[in-house]
């Protein structure tokens, strides 16, 4: 019992001052918007950083799993139901609501969470963290602001344009192998897809897009000495970042969806 | 003036710095010598609240610093500037933004000066750090914090790393500073020589303690063990 409370105080620890970091972004980024003075040029390259440079591997990876989620739900409907009608709808459901956001989420923490994370420790070890402090610039308002705006931006296009794709690949697929009509693969998307779950999913991808930052600063901000300190960190915030976006994807549909 | 009374910091069990008294005036130069890992780092950022003391109390000016407070230590850092062992420019900026970063209007005017202080042509300022060498990247940092303006600066190591001629420049700035705009210099150092040449006052630290305060010419005549091993130029490894 005692092993597990501390490790219980530990997590929570963790948790912690990922959250301070958020709310004093919140309360930076107000201050920042009263005075006019958001960093617009850090912002447009994070932006860049985050999407741009993220969309070749996403759209190729959301391409490939949207095809294999359909070949795999109609192989399995034939083999059950004799017919795989309702497997289009079924499948573009599946991405809107669970693969679109989520797989995103997780390629741009592994991309971009670690970058962030690295970045920071990088500056913390080599003393650019403390040159800030005597500057009386916030690393909140220089670092955070600007990456956590860049990661809603990304996230929610890159979601988007996921969503997209994969809606195009299901169509290609419906047409040319299961012998259906774009006509009717629409029909079957209108029949199961509704405005609430592309909220959903823009929820999501908000909710996302704001852990990834401030859970990779967290352990960028707090990096051991060394190189070997930085590889740990950047470790740690994809690994977490991860944990933390199924978790939160799961409570999102407990709310979201359930009855 | 600057002054440090009985200033304690532990890391772990470790006792870093012990009971540990400071005095310096302005348009004077305190060299802080010792053994790697003594605390002279950790001394000049307690200074400035980077590192908060465990006890002991930091004045600047008559006034008390409070380590705690981030926004009344804005104020202990313009008084104070740190130039770092290593250049801590940021990555992302040229260097000409980044002697500009975060500096009011009025603050520029002595850019040239302070270039001329450290040979350095204003031709390069368009570059980024990483296309520039480690030497012209630490007198970018040393003009930083020139252009704000200090009554005091610390100075960790500032001539690690650079050749003999650029160490000459950094001791003839250290002793321009002195001279024209009175800041007075705290400067942690294994330079020996350059210790001699330029301080009013040397302070030798071991393990956490101060072994010697005195003038140049009393370090250098001094018999202490640690102190002739410093004088020969050479540094008594950690055990």
């Amino acid at each position: 019992m005692r092993a597990l409370g501390n490790w219980a105080i530990r997590e929570w620890g963790q948790l912690a001052y990922p959250t301070g970091l958020f709310w004093a972004s919140i309360v930076g980024l107000l201050k920042s918007l009263t005075r006019a003075s958001l960093r617009g040029k850090e912002i447009t390259k994070q932006i860049y950083e985050c999407a741009v440079m993220s969309l070749p591997v996403i759209a190729f990876s959301l391409g490939i799993v949207s095809l294999m989620s359909v070949l795999e739900f109609s192989w399995h409907m034939k083999v059950v139901l004799k017919q795989d009608a309702l497997v289009p709808g079924f499948s573009l459901i599946l991405t809107i609501r669970e693969v679109a956001p989520v797989v995103t989420a997780m390629l741009l923490a592994s991309r971009v969470g670690a970058s962030i994370s690295a970045e920071m420790g990088v500056m913390k070890i080599t003393e650019q963290l403390d040159q800030l402090k005597l500057l009386a610039v916030s690393e909140v308002d220089y670092l955070l602001i600007p990456r956590w705006i860049g990661c809603i931006v990304a996230n929610v296009t890159l979601t988007l344009i996921s969503i997209a794709i994969a809606g195009i690949v299901t169509v290609f697929i419906a047409a040319r192998w299961m012998g259906y009509q774009p006509a009717e693969f629409y029909n079957s998307l209108l029949l199961f897809t509704t405005g609430h779950d592309l909220e959903g999913a823009l929820l999501k991808a908000l909710c996302f897009g704001t852990l990834i930052p401030f859970v990779s600063a967290s352990y960028g901000l707090r990096c051991a000495q060394g190189s070997q300190g930085v590889g740990d960190a950047a470790t740690q915030a994809v690994a977490r970042s991860s944990l933390l976006i199924i978790i939160s994807d799961l409570l999102i549909n407990s709310i979201w969806w359930m009855p | 003036m600057l002054e440090l009374k009985s200033i304690t910091k532990k890391f772990a069990n470790k006792v870093v710095l012990n009971s540990v008294n400071l005095r310096l005036q302005r348009s004077q130069i305190l060299f802080v010598l010792g053994r790697s890992g003594v605390g002279k780092s950790v001394l000049l950022k307690t200074i400035v609240g980077l590192i908060p003391q465990d006890r002991g109390e930091v004045w600047i000016n008559g006034e008390k610093t409070d380590p705690l407070n981030e926004e009344k230590m804005v104020t202990v850092r313009q008084k104070c500037g740190l130039v770092f062992q290593m250049p801590a420019l940021l990555d992302s900026l040229t260097l000409q933004e980044n002697l500009e970063f975060g500096l009011e209007g009025n603050q520029k005017s002595g850019l040239r000066k302070y270039l001329d202080w450290v040979q350095l042509s204003e031709g390069v300022l368009s570059r980024y750090p990483s296309e520039v060498s480690f030497g012209t990247q630490k007198k970018v940092s040393v003009v930083r914090t020139l252009l704000r303006e200090p009554q005091f600066i610390l100075f960790d190591e500032p001539t690690t790393g650079l050749d003999p001629v650029s160490r000459e420049v950094t001791n003839q700035m250290i002793r321009n500073v002195v001279k024209e705009s009175e800041t007075g210099c705290v400067v942690v150092s294994h330079d020996i020589q350059s210790a001699i040449e330029l301080a009013n006052s040397i302070m030798l630290l071991d393990e956490g303690r101060v072994v010697f305060e005195g003038t140049p010419e009393a370090f250098r005549n001094s018999d202490q063990g640690l102190i002739r091993s410093f004088c020969k130029g050479m540094v008594v490894l950690d055990a």
